[in-house]
């Protein structure tokens, strides 16, 4: 009975059917000819307006055609239940939509090149991509199902309309708002198919409660009953939307932020973490084998930017601006001095504020705490400056005194970089960069003790905007320049000391040549992953060697383990994950695969723990001799 | 004869309006039962309640022994059902309808389909749109039939047929139906045109059921009298037994139900000459009854 109706709703809007198939192949076709992104506007239109547009005269004819025709009794009289018939004619008129776009995104895997096309356009290539099949097709299941059940109850044409002017403007408004604001609360950003599909659910269940049960010849009670049925479940759905993201996100809420260089033992690792509004900072300690909380989570006014943490590596301490946003009239920003070891934090510097010694002016960039944790030294200007006004270099003591000073001369500067404070030298490495443009930089030297600054000659304006990346020690630095044409060049190592440079290993042509770096905690080694190379470095070589090439199709990443130092590696893909071991001749020494719950961030270790971050928030240790997993965080 | 359909004090509004109240009906298995009424009384509304179309207000309804409700399917699969307008899906074909309403019903015969559609000379190849009123008919008839139902409900199916078709639907194919063991109720207000073929007949009016009996006890009970009489003493005569009068002058022909002693008494009292009786026919009973 089911397939009888099911298969008599196909014939009757086999049209609809064939007209959306010859929309959706056409804007395939010009897509795949043209393959600019004007095509892909072209079918993302057609998608999200025009399909739904079908769907909702689709939708309209499930019943009223029977109306019309006055074929409602007969269907009716049939021996078979009203709920099979709604079913039938609702499942029928929803495969005549998704058909199509199944076809379609079949379409996208079948056609030779497409993939590439796609991926050169930054677009899903992945069949199975749900996020995406959800979103495309839940826009019109909404509007067929929205069509459906408001065009039983009275004229076809009047309920077009406002179907129309409901799923086109009211609905995605609403939808998007909605989840726009679930995700700014609960910072999760997967749920607006979840969103869009509970919908439909509602209306089909709300109408399924009302057209299988109420007399359909008693058009007032039906609208009402309906009215009241979609209403209660609208709000269930939307309910049960809000529940689901706040309790997923309750768990996920924690979420931690890229980790900063670890203190030079590598027993430490400090994280930054979101919930909402809240942020919150907490430390793993690898002797501990727990997470320290160091600041509970938040709604403070005070704003942190993870690029203006430090920590000394040898002191334990750190240092980090915060930034108060909500009132003016008091110090618009502090310096933090934190002791990892006792927690307790002190505020070094206040800026902005009225009578401080720093009154008129705001930091720029990051703080820089000397190795051995007794002084600090950063970067301010003015506050209300503009256009090119010069930023001044200060350190001090930890605890605000014996603050000097050295102005920086670089016309239009807007970003000041401490790489590195080298003892017993007390010199500070910086970089300075443009505003206007950021490819053009600086690379210098202050001489604390001197006062002066000494900005080598040779070495190049222009350097790839990830890097320079410092060594543990500061006694390197290593940076990728740019020739005058814009096109990146050879990858360069500088001796802090000397400033010197050499160049390590010649790129190719392609700018994303070089994906990270990762120094050993003794700064003599870093790791430098191209593609699917990774390559070490050694000091003591002088040289570069290809120690890991991944397998096709699988992404890397690596980093060091300390105590004793040894290169690791994450192969990972769809289906597995993987990770390795490397002894000093890049051999696999030990391979664990990974589960799902240990996160695809490898953060570091020390000794037989290995720190996983997942992107949920949930941090994971490994114990490389008993190969368990304890969830830390 | 066993029941085969007891409605029991069914009850339907539209609105503000009350279509049926306190309507109550059984039928015997295998008799032919004429539901006579005026139109808008609610001879359609009836049926489609007992066909699942529409829900009743409040009431109950038995089939075969088992109480249905709006929400049962099953109990249809032994019921047939043409409707008044036998309206069908004009876009399919004859075949088409039949393969469609044969997943329904478990005793659906092909065979039976078949011999049907050659009797009625429908040919499956047709497209419903282009067949006639009174081969819509015949097809709904071959549909119905080609289920073999216990109870068939027929709304007014003649209406607007030509009268040799509907002299053979009713003379012929109904026979052959109720031969078989078929029950039927037949609505319709076409009055003399079940005459000849009821069992049973039942009367709606004013959202009730105002006669449901036995045709032969009906015809046995009603009573045509002429009578003279004075006016006043015409006009005056109403009461039990007196279904309806009509007056002209110093005569009136009187329709009484039941006819009884008093009755007759009652005429003879207001009558100045004998009495002169005859049956009715289904008409004037009819009639007496809905005026």
């Amino acid at each position: 009975m089911f397939a009888k109706i099911f298969v008599k709703e196909w014939k009757d809007n086999f049209a609809a059917f064939v007209l959306t198939i010859i929309f959706l192949l056409v804007l395939s076709g010009l897509f795949f000819a043209h393959a600019d992104r004007a095509a892909l506007y072209g079918v993302a239109i057609f998608l999200l307006l025009f399909l739904p547009l079908i769907a909702i005269l689709v939708g309209a004819s499930g019943f009223q055609q029977e109306f019309k025709d006055h074929t409602w009794t007969y269907l009716l009289s049939r021996p078979v239940r009203r709920e099979t018939i709604w079913v039938a004619k609702y499942f029928s008129l929803s495969s005549i939509i998704v058909v199509p776009l199944v076809l379609f995104f079949a379409l996208k895997a079948l056609v030779p090149g497409s993939t590439h096309l796609l991926a050169d356009l930054h677009a899903s290539t992945d069949l199975f991509d749900l996020s995406t099949f959800a979103i495309i097709s839940a826009l019109p299941l909404f509007a067929l199902t929205f069509a459906f059940s408001i065009c039983i109850l009275s004229d076809r044409y009047l309920n077009i309309f406002f179907a129309a002017l409901a799923i086109l403007v009211v609905a995605p408004v609403a939808l998007v708002k909605y989840s726009i604001f679930l995700e700014r609360t609960f910072y999760d950003g997967l749920n607006l198919p979840l969103i869009i599909g509970l919908v439909p659910a509602s209306f089909i269940l709300a109408s399924l409660l009302t057209f299988a049960r109420v007399d359909l010849s008693q058009r007032r009670k039906l609208i009402l009953r309906f009215s009241l049925w979609a209403g209660l479940f609208l709000i269930i759905s939307f309910g049960l939307q809000t529940l689901i993201t706040a309790k997923g996100n309750i768990l996920k809420s924690r979420r931690f932020a890229d980790y900063w260089e670890p203190i030079k033992s590598s027993e430490k690792f400090l994280f930054r973490v979101y919930s909402g509004d809240s942020r919150g900072m907490i430390m793993y300690d690898a002797l501990l084998d727990r997470v320290v909380p160091l600041k509970g989570l938040a709604k403070d006014t005070d704003y942190t930017d993870y690029t203006d943490y430090r920590v000394s590596s040898a002191s334990g301490k750190l240092a980090y601006f915060t930034y108060d946003t909500s009132k003016s009239k008091t110090p618009l920003a502090r310096l933090r001095i934190m002791d990892l070891a006792t927690l307790k934090e002190d505020i070094a510097v206040e800026f902005g504020g009225q009578g401080s010694s720093f009154a008129g002016q705001r930091p720029v960039g990051n703080p820089m705490l000397s190795p051995s944790g007794d002084r600090v030294a950063f970067a301010v200007r003015p506050r209300t400056a503009e256009g090119n006004t010069f930023a001044t270099l200060f350190w001090m003591r930890t605890d605000g005194t014996h603050p000097k000073s050295l102005p920086l001369e670089f016309a239009g500067q807007d970003r000041v970089d401490l790489l590195g404070w080298l003892q017993p030298e007390d010199a500070i490495l910086l970089r300075l960069q443009d505003r206007l443009y950021w490819q053009k930089q600086r690379i210098g030297k202050i001489d604390l003790i001197a006062g002066t600054a000494h900005w080598p000659q040779g070495l190049p304006e222009n350097v790839e905007g990830s890097f320079p990346s410092t060594s543990p020690t500061g006694r390197a630095l290593i940076f990728q320049p740019r020739d005058s044409a814009g096109a990146l060049k050879h990858l360069m190592l500088m001796d802090s000391l000397t400033m010197g440079t050499k160049e390590i290993i010649p790129t190719t042509a392609d700018p994303f040549s070089i994906w990270s770096t990762a120094w050993s905690s003794t700064g003599d080694r870093f790791a430098l992953r191209r593609k699917g190379e990774l390559w070490v470095y050694s000091s003591a070589k002088g040289t570069a060697d290809l120690a890991y090439q991944r397998n096709a199709g699988l992404h890397i990443e690596a980093t060091w383990l300390d105590k004793p130092i040894r290169l690791c590696v994450v192969e990972s893909g769809e289906k597995s994950r993987m990770f390795f071991i490397l002894d000093d001749a890049y051999r696999i020494t030990k391979s664990i695969p990974l589960p799902e719950f240990a996160g695809e961030i490898l953060v570091g270790g020390t000794g037989d723990k290995v720190l996983f971050g997942n992107r949920n928030g949930s941090l994971w240790r490994l114990d490389l001799k008993t190969e368990k997993w304890k969830k830390v965080y | 004869m066993s029941e085969i359909l007891k409605v029991d004090s069914l009850q339907k509004s539209f609105g503000r309006k009350r279509v049926l109240e306190g309507l109550s009906l059984t039928l015997e298995k295998g008799e032919v039962c004429g539901l006579l009424g005026r139109n808008g009384e609610g001879k359609t509304t009836l049926i489609r309640i007992l066909m699942g179309v529409i829900p009743a207000d409040g009431g109950r309804v038995v089939y075969q022994g088992r109480p249905v409700s709006y929400a049962d399917a099953a109990y249809k699969r032994t019921i047939g059902y043409i409707a008044e307008d036998n309206i069908f899906y004009d876009r399919m074909k004859v075949r088409e309808l039949m393969r469609f309403n044969a997943s329904f019903y478990p005793s659906w015969s092909r065979q039976r389909a078949d011999d049907y559609l050659n009797r009625f000379t429908l040919s499956r190849n047709d497209r419903i749109r282009n067949l006639s009123r009174g081969m819509k008919l015949k097809l709904g008839l071959a549909v119905a039939l080609a289920a073999a139902p216990e109870l068939l409900l027929l709304d007014d199916p003649t209406s607007g047929l030509d009268v040799p078709t509907r002299h053979d639907f009713l003379r012929n194919i109904i026979q052959e139906i109720t031969d078989a063991g078929t029950t039927v109720l037949f609505a319709t207000h076409q009055v003399h045109e079940v005459e000849k073929i009821l069992d049973h007949l039942a009367i709606l009016h004013g959202g009730r059921m105002v006669l449901d009996e036995s045709y032969e006890t009906v015809k046995s009970r009603a009573m045509k009298v002429v009578l003279n009489g004075e006016p006043a003493a015409l006009e005056a005569l109403s009461g039990e037994g007196i279904l309806s009068k009509e007056i002209q002058g110093g005569a009136a022909a009187v329709i009484a139900y039941p006819w009884t002693d008093e009755v007759r008494r009652k005429l003879e009292a207001a009558s100045r000459t004998p009495l002169e009786t005859s049956a009715p026919s289904l008409e004037e009973i009819f009639i007496g009854f809905v005026s």
